[in-house]
């Protein structure tokens, strides 16, 4: 293992996969500081700009953009009380306050380091993890890696953000979608109502952009204000001490820990990480009355958690090939885009690649640190730029993403009609991570499935009951596992419950 | 206490947006139920004898039965639901917005080919700043023009990308 990471370090040691890094942490951290725009968005934009870069440089380029994006999101949250991202919602108890004290720069730093800090032993933890679980993913032939996905698509639909029911519909979309064009198996074409084009099927691009940018922009201008934020913003006060932040260090420690876990199970999210994070600090301290009047801590804590969760969710997606949120479904295109199929079979050819990721992940950390620290004024500055400009660039890049990958028009509709969806998903309370999910595994999972059918020689049941016990076991499991994680979920979103069941 | 939280969701049983999309989404899947004969490719019976692997009719087939199934399970909870229609506290401003930037996205998914991406891009930003509120001529200019040319060249020179051209018929 640590051969394979000394020659990842030297893929990694390149000016061009470093300027790049630099490159996805500025843009990130300048989408992730605009109020109402996303991480998930800024991604889905800048996605197509990986596809005509090397792997070991295009995908650090978007891991760049995630960290700054999710790091992003707390300037607005400190400065204006706006959250740039939902994973910054927890940071505005405390961060507007300490603005309104006239310590936003001290808050500021706070953030900056409690994230760089909370996602570099969140991501150096998964560097460490993630060999072992490939060993085992490793051993996956078709009907186990049928069982996973199955398991996969159930437990996303049941720990969405929205209803189980509407989540199910989504993931019925999702697969439908996937169906369009020609089977995986025997290339038999299914839904193309006589229609060239569609024989190639819907491409993952302008699903992607479709379903994460557009819908934003869409939202954005529902009302015509022509400015994020219609004052003047600027960092005010000290910046913050290393006394201050070695006081915090057990909370910065503790929200490290509850978001490392958090990242690992699909469809959680750094939301409910760093609420959770900051309810932890707040019933930890002495002093929890002085939560959400303005103190450090209450910062500190959600800032480390949703930063720590980024790390761990690439570990279903690099051992198995499951995304386990809207951001690692992107970064899934981005490798597939490369031709690399991440999952058990990628581990084994391209262990240095691999490596050369995750420890990408750590750079990003402090280049994080760095960038954050001297622009941060500069960032401060970005929520008052004008709506009136932004948006229509972003429609542009969402365009031009688009339509680079293929050259094919016929993609910009599809961007049209998924950014359309989109919208609507979201008026009407409807998660699009299942159909994304969905779309993306259904293949797979037929593909998988077809092969165990021949394998099985035409008894399916006799096959996996007796010769693959391993599938057998998760089959078995998936019901009692995605129960446990709608329940779990439930729980972590509604606190009434842990209240109602401790009463 | 318990029952009056329980007490809103008796109250909205009635028609909504969520019994509207369970309909549709049953008759969804009868709709896929139907096209599947004609719209799903059989596979070639080598020698009368039919293979054993997976059926290419039995995914679409499965996701139909699923449309099914989940349709009836959601028309029947949809009238307790009593979640909020984000459309409904839209105004006629709001629609008006979103109407104009749809149809904008229409013209210049016809225009990009034919007119080529700066010219396109140009007259999209530029109509769609000024639609916003933008008033400031030479900074809508400078936008309008300067990033997407910047965008063109950053792709042509330093992605080895080509986007359409100038003009392009």
């Amino acid at each position: 293992m640590f051969d394979t990471i000394l020659i990842s370090i030297e893929m990694l040691l390149r000016f061009d996969t470093l300027a790049m890094m630099c490159v996805g942490l500025v843009l990130g951290i300048f989408i992730g500081a605009l109020p109402g725009f996303t991480t998930t968005m800024a991604m889905a934009v800048l996605l197509p700009i990986s596809f005509f870069l090397s792997p070991v440089v295009g995908i650090p380029f978007l891991i760049g953009v995630y960290k700054g994006g999710i790091y992003g999101g707390s300037i607005p949250a400190i400065l204006v009380g706006i959250p740039g991202t939902g994973a910054s919602v927890a940071t505005t108890f405390d961060g507007l306050p300490l603005t309104k004290n006239g310590q936003s720069r001290k808050a500021l730093d706070m953030a900056l380091a409690a994230s760089a800090i909370g996602d570099f032993f969140g991501s150096l933890a998964t560097l460490f993890l993630i060999g072992p679980i490939a060993l085992i993913a490793m051993r996956f032939g078709p009907p186990e890696l049928a069982a996973v996905m199955l398991l996969s698509m159930l437990v996303i639909a049941f720990s969405g953000t929205s209803m189980v029911i509407k989540s199910l519909m989504m993931l019925l979309f999702g697969m439908f979608f996937a169906m369009i064009g020609q089977d995986p198996i025997g290339a038999l074409s299914r839904f193309t109502f006589d229609f060239f084009p569609l024989q190639s099927g819907i491409d993952l691009l302008p699903m992607l952009i479709g379903l994460f940018a557009i819908p934003e922009v869409l939202l954005s201008i529902e009302k015509n204000t022509r400015a994020f934020v219609e004052e003047t913003v600027r960092p005010q006060g000290s910046r913050l001490t290393v006394a201050e932040l070695r006081a915090s260090g057990r909370t910065i420690g503790r929200s490290t820990v509850i978001g490392a876990v958090i990242g690992m199970i699909p469809g959680v999210g750094q939301v409910v990480a760093a609420l959770m994070a900051y309810a932890a600090a707040k019933s930890a301290s002495k002093e929890p009355e002085k939560f959400g009047t303005g103190i450090l801590d209450g910062v500190a804590a959600p800032e480390a958690a949703n930063n720590a969760v980024n790390g761990p969710t690439m570990v279903p997606l690099l051992t198995l090939g499951i995304p386990g949120d809207n951001i690692t479904a992107i970064l899934l295109g981005a490798f597939v885009v490369q031709g690399l199929r991440p999952g058990p079979q990628l581990f084994e050819q391209q262990a240095p690649l691999i490596y050369a990721i995750l420890i990408s992940m750590l750079a990003c950390c402090v280049l994080l640190y760095l960038l954050g620290y001297l622009l941060v004024p500069l960032f401060s500055r970005v929520v008052m730029i004008r709506k009136a400009y932004l948006v229509p660039l972003t429609v542009v890049f969402a365009f031009v993403g688009t339509y680079v990958y293929r050259s094919n028009v016929l993609d910009l509709y599809f961007l049209i009609f998924f950014g359309l969806l989109g919208y609507a998903a979201r008026k009407l309370s409807f998660d699009v991570t299942p159909l994304v999910m969905a779309f993306i595994l259904t293949p797979v999972l037929e593909y998988s499935l077809g092969q165990t059918m021949l394998l099985s020689q035409g008894d399916l049941l006799r096959y996996v009951t007796v010769e693959r016990p391993v599938a057998l076991g998760i089959i078995v499991v998936t019901p009692v596992l995605v129960w446990l994680m709608w329940y779990r979920t439930r729980k972590l979103r509604n606190p009434d419950l842990n209240a109602g069941s401790a009463q | 206490m318990q029952a009056d939280a329980d007490r809103p969701s008796r109250r909205g049983l009635r028609i909504n947006f969520n019994t509207v999309l369970a309909a549709f989404c049953v008759f969804f899947s009868i709709f896929l139920f139907v096209i599947i004969p004609s719209q799903v490719e059989r596979p070639l019976v080598l020698f009368g004898q039919a293979s054993e692997g997976l059926d290419p009719a039995f995914f679409p087939e499965l996701v139909a039965l699923g449309f099914l199934a989940v349709g009836l399970w959601y028309f029947g909870s949809s009238f307790k639901l009593n979640d909020i229609n984000g459309f409904r506290g839209l105004t006629a401003r709001n629609y008006l917005n979103i109407g104009v930037t749809t149809l904008a996205f229409v013209i210049y998914a016809i225009i990009l080919k034919p007119i080529g991406f700066v010219a396109s891009s140009a007259l999209v930003v530029a109509a769609l700043s000024v639609f916003y509120g933008a008033r400031h001529w030479p900074s809508i200019i400078l936008v309008s023009a300067g990033i997407p040319i910047a965008i063109y060249f950053a792709f042509r020179r330093l992605l080895s990308v080509s986007l359409p051209e100038f003009p392009d018929f």
